[in-house]
């Protein structure tokens, strides 16, 4: 088992219906891959209509599946305004924030007079009081670029694997796809493809 | 068989799937239910090539009696539903717990839900294992969940008492490596059920004679509760006991591991009975005790009357001491304040110049779940709105359990009630008698059939007028889409009769029914206005297939779905469409001032063109 000397630990944040759950699969399988101890957490049911959903991943010398406030080394948000909603998980200063530029516009929202989606610009200044380790990727633009969008997910897969030091591998990856997609080799082409596409982006922002 | 075992990534409820499947479980019942919903959904993914039975049943109670039978007939049963599914199977379970006489093992699984997360209450699965003498474990892992599991079929078997196996929502859903055992060879069921009216008949006179006899059991059990391998103490150094089970066990480890501490940590694995003794013997050694567990202070309480009976001088804190919240699930933070509270340490909290969440959350756009975009229950929802206002009356509205309920929210604002499985029509008779408003009770098709038949029996032979809808979208939906009566197929899949509720309906002697289909609106609209009219006991059919579902058979057959999209030359920016509507493809843009859909996520269902007073909205 590859050990880890602390805890490893990622908040993903989202919307119901965004893949949060099946990247949360794939992070999770790459690690037991790795023979990394591991434990996550997901929420089903009502939240999963449109609604926020959150899971946590924790690695190595760890014990339950939640992540308290301040923990979070890493948060990977699959939409823009959600990125500020679950900010309070990461660690003050030192933690990373990937964000997808993707929003998604609730209801409710649009039925109110007036009702207006927060410019980018206020989103990244509340994340940025938290840390300024922050990478806004367009992944609903990347995934089509590989020809489809519903590997947004994927796409901002690849660009946490991306970040320094990260404890787990493409390799590790890629058998975590061929799992999940039971060796359907186009369908696991196509996520290779949005993993590298998400792990470039990524490598080229933090230059 | 290799040394090296099987390692895989499963959640708490695939875990205890696992488990029963491992077990050599031979007939499993269930109701679907946030959070247990899965473990039913893996045994009937899995059960198949094993022989066993697997069945989605009407209701809790039902899929109670299944496994009961079974259990009695000698084999091995699983049952599990939700924490509010025990209530409606509590009437056997209690009687069950009391006669025992179960020749294969019984597990009943349910999950309890703390934060409410897919809940309308948080109740505590182990107030009902004391209430009804019963036995009550609890794992703390999915490893530990699969393996629980496993041995409650041989000390139920042993007992042959039924094993009630409580889970949490964060166990429930929470994935660990697991490792994993065979499953049994493809077998015959063959049970048999052995006449013994002293056991099964359960009158009042063998009750008498069960209660001493179960009591007595669960006494000299307490003994084995303190020896037991589920029951672990560790040893610490620091001069207090930790009580603790379930995931709260694993909070307790993160925080004690951050905080550099080392109290005594006594995790329990059986609820019910309690090992006293080992208890009695760790307070008499420790001058403060923490308990750490979710939803009621079930140990608290009874770890306070253990200390009084016993005149142990012993501080015991938590959730109705106030160390620790009183509702809502735990987490590592709550430990760790609890810890510092106790402990008298304080407690290196992160920076609190940082905006707090409810500052955060005031510049973010609330984002509750909601209806689907082309869910039919909104164009239902639309149409008693169009049909009620046309005729200036305001309706009340007892909704149910479903995805429906979610029709409460605006702009549709449309439940007025929501209560328990099936109580929008036993609601609405109340409200019948009691008041003379328009009473419109909506239920969806699973729940008619799991409570909602008998409130309607009830209208008719108590007189009771009102419009029932029933948003028939074939399947339970907000489970994840199980089979219902109407569609004929086992959890396995396979064919197996069927019943409508036409048929419920017409068999029970309503006389006005009528079956619509809520995409068309204009006749939907008609059909609920001439109910309206009728002044009499009526039902409506409102069916059409869920949007999800409809999506998903859409997509394998390669269907392309033809979508909408607003002609911007039509389209005066009047909002109409979102601010009646609120379908989620639909958005406006108040820079142009017009409509937007999606068209990622629009199903094509047509409504909004409907909707729309100028006929904006057109198909590609």
């Amino acid at each position: 088992m590859t050990k880890l000397d602390k805890p490893y630990q990622i908040e993903i944040a989202g919307v119901g219906g965004t893949g949060v759950l099946t990247a949360a699969m794939l992070i999770g399988n790459s690690a037991l891959v790795q023979d990394i101890f591991v434990v996550q957490s997901e929420i089903h049911g009502m939240a999963q209509r449109g609604g926020v959903v959150n899971t946590e991943i924790r690695f190595g010398p760890v014990s339950g599946p939640l992540i308290a406030d301040g923990d979070a080394d890493v948060l990977l948000s699959f939409e823009l305004g959600e990125t500020a909603r679950a900010i309070r998980k990461i660690v003050p200063k030192k933690g990373y924030v990937i964000m997808n530029s993707h929003i998604i516009i609730p209801p409710s929202l649009s039925a109110k007079k007036g009702g207006k989606y927060p410019e980018t610009e206020d989103i990244l200044a509340i994340v940025k009081k938290f840390t300024n380790n922050v990478f806004l990727i367009d992944a609903f633009k990347l995934a089509s670029e590989v020809g489809d969008t519903r590997t947004q997910n994927v796409v901002l897969v690849g660009a946490l694997f991306a970040i320094p030091n990260f404890p787990l591998t493409r390799d590790s990856l890629i058998k975590a796809l061929n799992i999940r997609f039971r060796k359907n080799e186009k369908v696991v082409a196509t996520n290779i493809e949005a993993f590298d596409k998400g792990y470039n982006t990524m490598k080229e922002l933090m230059k | 068989m290799s040394d090296k075992k099987t390692k895989m990534l499963l959640s708490g409820n695939e875990a205890i799937a696992r488990g029963v499947l491992e077990a050599g479980v031979d007939v499993a019942a269930a109701y679907p239910g946030t959070p247990s919903t899965e473990i039913m959904e893996t045994i009937a993914l899995f059960g198949k090539e094993t022989g066993m039975h697997a069945e989605w049943s009407i209701n809790e109670k039902i899929a109670f009696e299944v496994a009961l039978g079974a259990a009695w007939s000698g084999l091995r049963s699983f049952t599990v539903a939700k924490h509010v599914g025990l209530n409606v199977a509590a009437d056997p379970f209690f009687t069950a717990a009391l006669f025992g006489g179960m020749k294969g093992g019984f597990v009943m699984c349910i999950a309890d839900d703390p934060s409410f997360h897919s809940s309308q209450n948080e109740q505590d699965t182990r107030m009902y294992a004391l209430a009804a003498h019963a036995i009550c474990m609890e794992p703390s892992t999915p490893q530990e969940a699969l393996d629980m599991v496993k041995y409650a079929y041989d000390f139920s078997e042993k007992n042959e008492s039924m094993i009630i196996m409580r889970s949490t929502t964060r166990l429930s859903h929470s994935r660990g490596p697991v490792e994993i055992g065979e499953i049994p060879a493809k077998r015959e069921i063959k049970g048999e059920f052995v006449k013994n009216p002293e056991k099964f008949v359960c009158l009042p006179s063998s009750a008498r004679k069960a209660k001493p006899l179960l009591l007595q059991k669960l006494d000299e059990m307490k003994d084995y509760s303190c020896k037991s391998k589920w029951n672990v103490v560790t040893k610490g150094k620091d001069p207090l006991l930790v009580i603790t089970s379930g995931v709260s066990y694993t909070y307790v480890i993160d925080a004690i591991r951050e905080m550099d501490i080392d109290p005594t940590i006594y995790k329990i694995g059986f609820s019910n009975p309690l090992p006293e003794a080992k208890i009695i013997e760790l307070l008499k050694a420790n001058p403060k005790c923490l308990i750490a567990e979710e939803v009621e202070p079930y140990f608290e309480l009874l770890v306070k009357a253990i200390a009084a009976e016993n005149g142990i001088k012993v501080k015991i804190f938590g959730r109705k001491e106030g160390a620790i919240p009183i509702s809502n699930e735990l987490n590592p933070l709550i430990l760790k304040r609890a810890f510092a509270k106790v402990m008298d340490l304080k407690l290196d909290e992160h920076e609190e110049d940082l905006p707090s969440q409810a500052e955060i959350n005031s510049q973010l756009p609330i984002r509750p779940p909601e209806l689907c975009p082309g869910c039919p229950h909104r164009a239902t929802f639309i149409a008693i709105k169009k049909a009620a206002k046309k005729r200036q009356i305001k309706p009340i509205m007892p909704g149910d359990i479903g995805c429906y309920t979610l029709g409460f929210m605006a702009p549709l604002s449309s439940v007025d009630t929501t209560v328990s499985m099936g109580s929008s029509i036993g609601i609405a008779n109340g409200l019948a008698h009691a008041t003379n408003q328009t009473i419109i009770p909506v239920i969806g098709d699973s729940t008619f059939f799991h409570t909602g038949i008998p409130a309607l029996i009830n209208a008719i032979v108590n007189n009771a007028k009102f419009v029932l809808v029933v948003v028939d979208n074939q399947l339970t939906a907000m489970t994840g889409g199980q089979p219902t009566p109407e569609l004929g197929i086992t959890a396995f899949g396979e064919p197996a009769g069927i019943v409508t509720i036409e048929q419920v309906c017409k068999g029970i002697g309503i006389k006005n029914l009528e079956i619509v289909d809520p995409y068309d609106l204009e006749h939907t609209i008609e059909v609920i206005g001439k109910a309206l009219d009728s002044g009499e006991l009526s039902v409506i059919i409102s069916r059409r297939d869920c949007a999800l579902e409809y999506a998903r058979v859409a997509k394998r057959a390669k269907e392309k779905i033809e979508k909408y999209f607003v002609d911007e030359e039509i389209c005066i920016g009047c909002r109409t469409c979102v601010r009646t509507f609120a379908c989620p493809s639909i958005t406006f843009d108040y820079e142009k001032k017009k409509a937007h859909v999606d068209e990622s996520t629009c199903i094509g269902c047509g409504v909004c063109r409907i909707i729309c007073p100028y006929d904006a909205f057109t198909k590609r």
